[in-house]
């Protein structure tokens, strides 16, 4: 009986146990993302409205509630405005990791002709490469709140296999003198990682990166930056970056400090005007950039700007850009440089400064000259892309300027005549407005192998009387694509004739006086660019030029570049 | 030097390319030429003589519906009921004679036409599913308002009846007008188009009930298309579809046959049209081709945009980080432009280098150019005979380019070679 007893217990509490209502998870009801309206048949309407709903969750990475999110399970899910295919491999722009590498390799060529050169003998083979191979390759990866929400990083590497080179390679490059793994960025940022509403405005950066003042600034150093709704304010410092080639000592490289403001009034409901100043030292070098940008309608907007080299005015510019649709577009540019402006960019001020690039580049201090240029853009019939500008230079100072004065026209037109084959022209024309040597009474005729009076370079006449009088080049193409991430084939020559100077006369040789003064060639090239998944690209192009007026030894050059991309 | 020349080319170069860029352009969602008739049934004048809109407008009765009332009231056109035909009948019927002949209406509201005291709607509010849920208890779709009836191509615009699924006073909304308060939805305003803008115009033609499922049978949303409609917030600012929206599926052999594909203009247009101007314009193309303003200017114009949108950039050029700031080099280090060709690396460079040093810097520093240039060039081989004799030859065509890396006072005088200057 007691065992009777034990067992019916049992099953009664098992019964019970099995009767019982089960625990329940825990649902979140609470709404996460809002449907899109989907076709189905209205209800019945209540007469009392519900509790209100909780407010949608956010969190710090932006809005839980995705207002086009699909729906899981929904029949009517929005329809992609492209193919699935079509999207597969382009990224979201709010992807997290970012990483591509690029794998490829060029192959350079010149072979020599046999033909002796303007200046010698034919080429040698113990001088001179005919062939260089070289492998390449390149690294992106970036994250985004990837591991902690405020913090980013990038990583832009180049890296190269080229085998070195005892002699003259077919094509000037220069892989023998700069390293062979260059990183280009690699940086780490935080941004909005303190609390408050000006604390999340903050975003520090640091590492080897680039920033944009008077001029791109390659730097390793840290940026630290404040972006209010009309206010941003930046600040670096750091150490110039040299081209991989470490042509100066090491740590020889000044330090360069900038602070970056800008107010942009038309945030403050103000009128659309935008003032932007940066003030920024390399060594001992003081530099100055100051801009203004007024917005007087949408699509237009003119910006004024000045700059100063050590407390000098360097440049002033003015330009408009007019956006009249979104593929008409013009552009008009105004700029007046002075002595004191830079060449090329700010480490190119003082030759004599530590660190200053420019050994082999013999290019005098600029001279006051005016420049102004006109260029515009439209399609025609939606298929007829137009392109079209002018430029010209203006020698304010008795003394010309190693850029002497010019006009240059240009224009480039592209067709589609089929749904997937596209033709295209350009054209180039520039005259330079150089001192003829006929009038300035420096012209020269050999007599003899005797050595010739050179132009004086302290003689600004002189200088300028020498080099090109004028080029004018065209080119056209044709193109096959089945879709930009598809497969795209493209065709394309050019032409080339140059005119120069006469300043020297030779009357003897078999050369001939014509050679002396035009320069005509040609080239092109041929290009494909599949994508072979929808993550793996294979890109090649070949390169060529017919012979060369001005390098009769060897037949012209050559370029084959192969190149793997992949993408995660 | 001929420049006057140069400038007159140049000046009518832009001309014609300026005047190119001034020409329509097809239209594709054109501003449609509305039909307006102020002075048919003008509400403004009703209401200055102190009607209210339950004066004409009875429960769910057309005004004049039952046999002309209340527009022959006494106060009102009473007199005009009792002579002959004359304008006042021809603001409703198209024809009307004495005898009892055909007394069919005019169209009221005229379809497309302009529309007197516009209801203010915004869709955003009524396709707001979290608003909706808490006001009503359940979410709008679009056919709730928008019926499709099967003998038109396209859903009926909805009338009082659909409102008042909602609206109606028994249903009790907190902070919505009810059907009784008129003038919480028509405030006198000015006269709106009801579609003053349109994608379907001209030559195109489209029906709706032929856009309910795709090939495969899966059911066409009408967001797809009528994306703008979701979020807008007026009667006014609604954004008809665009090509864009109509690309995503006709370019896709799975939900479009081919006879349907965008290649096919009969598609949606009328007529097939031989020649340039009808080859498919650029936002008729599919998501994968370049996008629609990636001009030829846009190669060298692109730095506003790139600035203002940096993560529509990174869709397609996958080396980018992704940040919004500071990234011009991610692109321009890597990206070789169109024209750096062999021979540009050769020969050509130096001239746009010295008279656009800023584009040249875009992407390098100074050290760039001397990595190169402080190599000895091919040109330059033939050791003593060269240096002693024949660099004359070769110098004699440029001597400028021998100054990019010589001082002729440094390298040429100072050997007691060559005089420096022409002058006596």
């Amino acid at each position: 009986v007691t065992r009777f007893a034990l067992v019916a217990l049992a099953v009664c509490a098992g019964a019970g146990e099995l009767g019982a209502e089960p625990a329940r998870p825990v649902v979140d009801l609470t709404l996460k993302r809002r449907p899109g309206p989907r076709d189905l048949r209205m209800r019945t309407a209540q007469t009392t409205p519900p509790e209100p709903a909780p407010a949608p969750e956010t969190d710090a990475a932006g809005p839980a509630v995705e207002p086009d999110a699909p729906v899981e399970g929904d029949v009517a899910v929005t329809a992609p405005r492209a193919t699935k295919a079509d999207l597969q491999g382009i990224r979201r722009a709010d992807d997290r990791l970012v990483f591509r590498l690029d794998l490829g390799f060029a192959v350079d060529g010149g072979a020599i002709s046999g033909r002796r050169a303007i200046a010698g003998e034919p080429l040698r083979d113990n001088d001179y490469r005919e062939v260089r191979a070289v492998g390449f390759g390149n690294l992106f990866a970036g994250t985004r709140g990837l591991f902690l929400p405020p913090l980013s990083s990038y990583v832009s590497l180049g890296f190269r296999v080229a085998p070195e080179l005892n002699s003259i390679a077919p094509l000037a490059d220069a892989l023998d003198s700069t390293e062979d793994l260059q990183i280009r960025a690699g940086w780490a940022e935080a941004a909005g990682f303190l609390p408050g509403s000006i604390g999340r405005r903050l975003r520090v950066r640091a590492g080897r990166q680039y920033a944009y003042g008077p001029w791109p600034i390659h730097f390793d150093g840290a940026v630290v930056a404040w972006t209010g709704k009309a206010l941003r304010i930046s600040a670096l410092a750091g150490v110039r970056v040299d081209e991989y080639a470490a042509q100066g000592e090491p740590g020889s490289f000044p330090p360069i400090t900038a602070l970056i403001a800008s107010v942009d009034l038309g945030a403050l409901g103000r009128a659309p005007i935008t003032l932007r100043g940066t003030g920024m030292t390399l060594g001992s070098k003081r530099f100055a950039d100051l801009e203004l940008g007024y917005r007087p309608r949408r699509g237009l907007v003119v910006v004024l700007g000045a700059r100063s080299n050590a407390d000098k005015p360097a440049r002033e510019r003015a330009q408009v850009r007019a956006q009249i649709s979104d593929v008409t577009h013009v552009v008009v540019e105004a700029e007046h440089r002075h002595a004191a402006d830079w060449r090329w960019d700010m480490s190119y001020v003082d030759p004599a400064a530590p660190g200053a690039a420019r050994p082999y580049l013999e290019l005098p201090a600029t001279e006051r000259q005016l420049r102004g240029s006109i260029r515009g853009g439209t399609v025609l019939l939606d298929n007829i892309d137009l392109y079209a500008r002018a430029a010209a230079a203006i020698d304010l100072e008795e003394r010309p300027d190693e850029t002497t004065g010019y006009v240059e026209f240009g224009g480039a037109a592209e067709v589609r005549v089929r749904r997937q084959l596209t033709l295209s022209a350009n054209v180039v024309v520039r005259d330079y407005e150089l001192t003829d040597p006929m009038v300035l009474g420096t012209f020269q005729v050999d007599e003899g192998n005797l050595a010739q009076p050179l132009v004086d370079p302290d003689d600004p006449f002189e200088r300028s009387s020498l080099g090109q009088e004028s080029f004018i080049e065209g080119g056209g193409g044709m193109r096959f694509t089945t879709g930009a991430r598809k497969f795209t084939a493209s065709v394309e020559g050019y032409y080339r004739r140059a005119k120069y100077s006469r300043l020297y006369a030779e009357v003897t040789t078999m050369l001939g006086d014509l050679l002396d003064r035009f320069d005509s060639r040609g080239g092109g090239r041929i290009a494909l660019d599949g994508w072979m998944t929808s993550k793996i690209r294979l890109h090649l192009d070949y390169d060529l030029s017919t012979s060369l007026d001005h390098a009769p030894e060897i037949n012209g050059w050559k370029q084959l570049r192969v190149l793997l991309e992949g993408n995660l | 030097m001929g420049h006057r020349r140069w400038i007159v080319v140049g000046a009518i170069a832009i001309a014609v390319a300026a005047a190119g860029a001034c020409r329509t352009r097809r239209p594709t969602r054109a501003v449609v030429e509305v039909p307006d008739e102020p002075a048919r049934l003008p509400h403004d004048l009703h209401a200055a003589k102190g009607l209210l809109c339950a004066d004409c407008h009875a429960e769910g009765v057309r005004p004049g519906a039952n046999d002309h009332a209340p527009c022959d009231r006494g106060q009102c056109h009473d007199a005009a009921f009792q002579t002959a035909p004359g304008p006042v009948c021809e603001v409703c019927h198209a024809t009307v004679d004495v005898t009892g002949g055909d007394k069919g209406l005019r169209p009221y509201p005229l379809d497309g036409g302009m529309q007197a005291m516009p209801s203010k709607f915004a869709h955003a509010r009524h396709l707001d599913p979290v608003r909706l849920e808490r006001a009503v208890g359940f979410n709008l779709a679009c056919i709730d308002c928008h019926t499709q009836r099967d003998d038109r191509d396209a859903p009926a615009a909805p009338g009082h009846v659909q409102c008042a699924r909602c609206h109606a006073p028994e249903v009790g909304l907190d902070d919505a007008p009810a059907m009784t308060d008129c003038d919480r939805c028509h405030v006198p305003t000015e006269r709106v188009a009801r579609h003053a803008r349109r994608l379907i115009t001209g030559d195109l033609h489209f029906d709706h009930r032929n856009h309910v499922r795709d090939a495969r049978g899966a059911l066409i949303s009408c967001r797809d298309c009528h994306e703008g409609a979701v979020g807008s917030k007026l009667r006014t600012d609604q954004v008809p579809p665009s090509v864009r929206d109509c690309v995503g599926c006709h370019d896709d052999p799975e939900r479009v046959p081919d006879q349907m594909r965008m290649r096919m203009c009969e598609t949606c247009h009328a007529n097939r049209i031989q020649g340039i101007g009808s080859l498919a314009p650029r936002d008729h193309l599919p998501g994968t081709e370049r996008p629609v303003d990636h001009t030829i200017a846009f190669r060298f114009d692109h730095a506003e945009q790139a600035r203002r949108d940096a993560a529509r950039c990174g869709t397609c050029h996958t080396q980018l980080s992704g940040s919004v700031v500071d990234t011009c080099d991610e692109c321009h280090q890597v990206m070789r432009p169109h024209d750096h060709t062999v021979t540009w690396r050769e020969l050509d460079h130096g001239g746009f280098a010295l008279s656009d040093s800023e584009r040249c810097a875009t992407c390098h520093v100074v050290d760039y150019c001397s990595d190169c240039h402080r190599l000895r060039p091919r040109s330059h081989l033939g050791g003593e005979r060269f240096a002693m004799l024949e660099h004359g030859d070769l110098a004699r065509v440029n001597p400028r380019s021998c100054m990019t890396c010589h001082d002729p006072v440094r390298d040429c005088s100072a050997s007691g070679c060559h005089t420096i200057g022409f002058s006596p």
